[in-house]
């Protein structure tokens, strides 16, 4: 009966969501400039928008009259860790901001390192070698060989030290 | 530098039906001119088993992550050796999961859920061996049966659906939206809000029509769209990652038991057990097959089937469960042969019936093909892999791959899917998938060399584990997302063509040709009328 509880209050959650999506979605297709035929670019934004709204309120219908179904295994976000959620998102978070301020190459080691933090590896040497390990070979994977852009960072500009592995100029 | 099959092709055509037989020969014949493209489908072959057989990361994860790389490098490896490459993960990457639901009792993609049933206990008993080897003789068989079944039905149904107009594809993407979200997941509204969310995901960007910037929210980076790279990588590999985090604290060393040693026949699936399980794996392949070819539904829902069908018919259904051969060969033969017609689909309709199909989409595209029934034309040639060729010549090259690529996989599981277990099992997951993280953002970053993928797979990342958590379909959200902007062009062409105005899509005639289009309207409905019924059937005796 708990169980049941806590999806009801879920659904609501999920059905909230799906609501504010679908009305985010309105505004955006209002943004479209309309054309003069009958169906122009906002139609189908709209009507899926609509769509969406429609699903929310449904979704929360179906809460109200408690016909959610049963509580099935791996459901909700009861064994959900919250802290280590927070902790790849922010990981993910720390790569782009290392990406935007010293570029490529720092990025991979801080993220890498910061992630083998948040999976529970406390080897401190094995730590260091696989991050410098890794962001040289993606570095050179990506940069010398596939030739992607490697801009400069916005605060510190690394590649005259990672040019080599590049073998950029 | 000359069509391959030129002069012979005319007298194959006149034979109709056997001009099949003339093009798969074409089709070898293009492959083993490529040696990129044979070389990619021993590498997808291996690569799949491994993504597979890794617990929680799917065939479409490692697609994925290779995606980006595939397309830069198109161009130089010839567009076959890519398409090659992701068309038969697909398949290896089905039978990887077989490993980990045997050897782990971890299914390694949902596919191998039903296989773990009877896997697991063979492994408890010392059979792992004889586990393994049933599983990888089953999934070859449902593979080949599947690739048989799709070489003749996509060519046979292309003939057909070549001749529709807008109103009929644009019926046909409702439909395939409505069926998809319907029955893709175990509640019908939340599979079609999945699909909804994807399609107007999918909107954002260029006007197709007029070319102005549709829902970019002032970001520069979305007047081109999202791009489907980050979306895929955030949906399968991020929520993963986060996934695999949140257990980290909780990982326990896993453990194979030792093959018995003083019996032989616990490594081997042996003669009589192949001629006793072939009727079934027949009966689970065709099962497979009809399955395959419904968008939406893949072998998740194929393995199942096949399990209970074939326990229902069993003489010995109480051992079912215990470790018996019957019980690994079902499900297998069923969720590969899944693979091959859930391309039909895609190749006679331009419908993805699965995740892989809609990323293959893609691959098309960038080799300037359309999926759809114009892709089995011979005109216009191709220049592709240092090789002038027609795309129904490169389509069946692509058919010659996955059934070359079954026999790969099928070598390399046969001989090493226990040392790949074992490597697995003791794999470091606290070092794979911060690994597997860092190479899935790189991945995004390669796509469009834009730091803002980057931040879109985070943020589909997190809403994709939020989908998993709430039963959401990331499939049918990645479908729709694939489908929508061709979706919407066929509903604008229409109404610009029509003077009917929305009543074109529900009249049996347009431009004087009988249309198709009320038809599968009416299907679309129909398969929603029976879910939402069966669900509510299903439901009624809880309820008392």
């Amino acid at each position: 009966m708990a169980s049941q509880r806590y999806k009801i209050k879920v659904e609501y959650g999920v059905s909230a969501t799906v609501l504010l999506v679908g009305i985010f979605f309105i505004f955006q297709a209002f943004t479209i400039e309309t054309s003069r035929e009958s169906v122009g670019p906002r139609t189908l934004p709209m009507i899926l928008a609509i769509s969406l709204v429609l699903g929310g309120l449904w979704l929360g219908l179906r809460a109200m009259l408690g016909k959610t179904g049963d509580m099935t295994e791996g459901y909700g976000f009861l064994e959900s860790d919250t802290k280590r959620i927070f902790l790849v998102v922010a990981c993910g978070a720390l790569f782009v901001t290392v990406f935007w301020g010293f570029g490529y190459f720092l990025a991979v080691i801080v993220t890498l390192f910061a992630m083998l933090i948040t999976f529970g590896v406390r080897n401190w040497i094995a730590m260091i070698i696989s991050a410098i390990l890794l962001a040289v070979v993606f570095q050179w994977v990506f940069m010398g060989v596939m030739l992607l852009n490697d801009p400069q960072g916005a605060i510190v500009d690394m590649r005259p030290y990672t040019n080599w592995i590049t073998g950029a100029k | 530098m000359q069509n391959q099959c030129a002069g012979v092709e005319a007298f194959f055509e006149s034979l109709g039906f056997l001009s099949i037989f003339f093009d798969i020969s074409c089709g070898f014949t293009i492959l083993f001119n490529d040696q990129y493209a044979l070389i990619f489908v021993v590498l997808a072959a291996f690569v799949g088993i491994v993504f597979g057989a890794l617990p929680g990361l799917t065939a479409s994860a490692a697609i994925a992550m290779m995606l980006p790389i595939l397309i830069a490098y198109n161009d130089d490896i010839g567009g076959l050796a890519g398409l090659a490459f992701l068309y038969v993960i697909g398949k290896s990457g089905r039978y990887g999961g077989s490993i980990a639901a045997i050897l782990f009792n971890t299914p390694g993609t949902a596919a191998s859920a039903a296989t773990m049933q009877d896997g697991y206990p063979m492994t408890q008993n010392g059979q792992a061996g004889k586990a393994l080897k049933t599983a990888t003789v089953a999934s070859a068989y449902g593979d080949y049966f599947g690739e048989i079944v799709l070489i003749f039905g996509a060519v046979s149904i292309a003939a057909f659906t070549r001749q529709f107009g807008p109103p009929e594809n644009f019926a046909i993407y409702l439909m395939a939206f409505v069926v998809i979200g319907s029955v893709v997941s175990d509640s019908i509204i939340k599979g079609i809000v999945s699909t909804l969310f994807g399609a107007v995901v999918g909107l954002i960007g260029e006007d197709i029509i007029t070319g102005q910037f549709k829902m970019t929210m002032g970001i520069d980076e979305l007047e081109s769209g999202m791009a489907l790279v980050p979306l895929l990588i955030g949906v399968f590999v991020i929520s993963e990652v986060i996934i695999q985090a949140e257990k980290a604290a909780k990982v326990k060393a896993i453990e194979i038991a030792q093959d018995k040693v003083d019996d032989p026949s616990a490594h081997y699936f042996t003669w009589p057990e192949f001629k006793r399980c072939f009727p079934l794996m027949f009966r689970s392949s065709i099962y497979g097959s009809l399955i395959g070819m419904m968008p939406g539904l893949g072998s998740s829902v194929a393995c199942f089937v096949a399990y209970g069908e074939e326990k229902r018919r069993s003489k010995n259904k109480d051992q079912w469960g215990t470790g018996i051969v019957e019980g690994i060969a079902a499900p297998e033969s069923a969720n590969n042969a899944v693979s091959g017609p859930s391309m039909i689909p895609l190749l006679t309709l331009g419908i993805p019936g699965s995740t892989i199909a809609a990323v293959l989409i893609g691959m098309f595209l960038v080799n300037g093909l359309q999926p759809g029934p114009s892709i089995f034309a011979h005109e216009p040639p191709l220049f592709m892999g240092g090789q002038l060729i027609s795309p129904r010549e490169f389509i069946f090259g692509i058919f010659a791959a996955g059934l070359i690529g079954i026999a790969c996989y099928a070598l390399i599981g046969y001989f090493a899917a226990p040392y790949i277990g074992r490597v697995i099992a003791i794999l470091p997951t606290q070092y794979l998938y911060p690994f597997i993280f860092m190479t899935a953002l790189a991945a995004s970053y390669s796509s469009r060399a834009s730091i803002w993928d980057v931040g879109f797979a985070l943020l589909f990342g997190v809403i994709g584990y939020a989908m998993r958590r709430t039963n959401f379909s990331a499939a049918a959200f990645i479908i729709a997302f694939v489908l929508t902007s061709s979706m919407e062009e066929a509903f604008r062409q229409s109404m610009i063509i029509s003077d009917k105005g929305f009543l074109v899509f529900t009249s049996f005639e347009y431009q004087g040709k009988f249309s198709y289009a009320p038809i599968f309207l009416l299907i679309g409905a129909a398969v929603i009328i029976f879910r939402a019924w069966s669900t509510y059937r299903s439901r009624k005796p809880q309820e008392h």
